[in-house]
């Protein structure tokens, strides 16, 4: 709790010192927070967190179900997962969450993806279908991920290091994503409240990320993005991912002018 | 009590349980466009498939597939007939607003149920719209299909046709 609050009175100094206009009051959901992994300064496993794409949308009847199911995953399973919520026609939706939808053929909502991977897709709003993807996936091993964002004169810059788990080709992906969004939800009612919601990538490969090159295991790359950014910065967050054959490795999330450092699990 | 007489108590009441259940949803009431009533069972003809499609008002992908299969549903028929029962998600709330876009869209060749209690779309398993259903024409489920992406009436057509 003190280091949340730490890290909120950081962010709103971080605020001051580049002279952006922002809501002073704004404070982080409970369940947008990322609730601190093992904790570990050093360990033998990097903390493994699963990415979920949520295709959702104002006018689905059953999306806040799904938005409900994966705040439970979210809950029980404190930091394993990290949402992306793509919207589709409505007043949310943007270039990137439409090219997300046509990527994934999404002709049906609501609709999960995990770890960028077609065969994980997810119409039944049950929390235990992720809850069970979560302990399935995390015991296996991931690349490990380590962020530094700033915000400077508009322009958002971000340094991704990535440390291979297993030899392979790895890339990079970076999703801003926006919280506290309210706007009318079919099957919820007025003031709903929208998080994570898909508004841009970083770099141009989109979900398919930036190359990180051919890595040996425990052999480090650093990917560096930068990007004009017009807010908001108090309910901005960065989703990161590090892809490995296709798929998702590993997950991470900061907020603008942040660092975070290489995540491990707890010891056993 | 013997060890047999148990199993066959315990199987009975499986089997009770599962016809009380398989019945259930074949009773379960909707309303139709004119204020009626109407039940699964009544679906059953013994003559024709029927389509089965769960939509709600505000679905943009529902929408679009109902008015493509409108469009070529008249052609359709002469090739092999068969029905089409929308069954609307939503509750009573979005009732007027249902009504008025099916009066709106011409879906004049739908047979219109309004589950507002959502007893027949939980019985059902719907929890993503749109969902179609291919019954043939004794009641049995023979093709089910998420998602809607044009072309996918076509597909569903060929399913039809492939009935006796």
């Amino acid at each position: 709790m003190m280091r949340r609050i730490l890290a909120i009175l950081a962010l709103l100094a971080c605020f001051s010192c580049v002279g952006q206009k922002e809501d002073p009051d704004y404070v982080y959901p409970d369940d947008v927070t990322d609730p601190e992994p093992g904790g570990q300064a050093e360990g033998s496993r990097f903390f493994h967190r699963v990415l979920a794409l949520e295709f959702t949308a104002t006018w689905c009847q059953y999306c806040p179900n799904m938005t409900e199911a994966l705040e439970q995953a979210r809950k029980e399973r404190p930091g394993r997962i990290q949402e992306i919520a793509v919207h589709y026609s409505d007043e949310m939706s943007s270039v990137a969450s439409d090219g997300v939808v046509t990527r994934y053929k999404v002709s049906s909502f609501p609709t999960v993806i995990l770890d960028l991977d077609p065969a994980t897709r997810f119409n039944r709003q049950d929390a235990a279908i992720f809850k069970d993807y979560i302990d399935s996936t995390c015991e296996t091993e991931a690349c490990g991920i380590a962020l530094e964002s700033s915000l400077k004169e508009g322009v958002l810059s971000l340094s991704v290091k990535v440390k291979a788990v297993a030899e392979g080709e790895y890339y990079v992906g970076a999703a801003v994503v926006e919280d506290g969004i309210v706007a009318d939800q079919t099957g919820a009612g007025p003031g709903y409240v929208n998080n994570a919601v898909l508004r841009s990538f970083l770099g141009d490969g989109g979900l398919d990320g930036t190359p990180a090159g051919i890595l040996k295991k425990g052999e480090e790359s650093t990917v560096k993005f930068s990007k004009a950014f017009d807010g908001p910065l108090a309910k901005t967050r960065i989703v990161v991912f590090a892809i490995l054959g296709g798929k998702v490795s590993n997950t991470s999330v900061c907020t603008l002018n942040d660092e975070k450092a290489y995540e491990y699990e707890a010891d056993d | 009590m013997s060890m047999k007489r148990m199993i066959s108590l315990l199987l009975a009441v499986f089997a009770a349980g599962f016809f009380a259940s398989a019945q259930n949803v074949s009773t379960i009431e909707m309303q139709t466009l004119d204020g009626g009533k109407t039940t699964p069972a009544e679906w059953v003809d013994g003559k024709t498939p029927y389509v089965v499609s769960f939509w709600f008002v505000t679905c943009k992908f529902c929408i679009e597939e109902m008015d493509a299969i409108s469009e070529v549903f008249d052609e359709w028929q002469k090739e092999k007939p068969f029905r089409f029962i929308a069954v609307c998600t939503d509750d009573t709330r979005s009732l007027v607003r249902a009504k008025a876009l099916v009066k709106g869209r011409g879906w004049d060749d739908y047979f219109f149920a309004f589950d507002v209690n959502k007893e027949f779309t939980r019985a059902m398993n719907v929890t993503s719209c749109p969902h179609v259903f291919l019954y043939d024409k004794d009641g049995k489920l023979v093709y089910s299909h998420l998602g809607y992406s044009p072309g996918d009436e076509e597909v569903l057509f060929e399913k039809v046709k492939s009935l006796k």
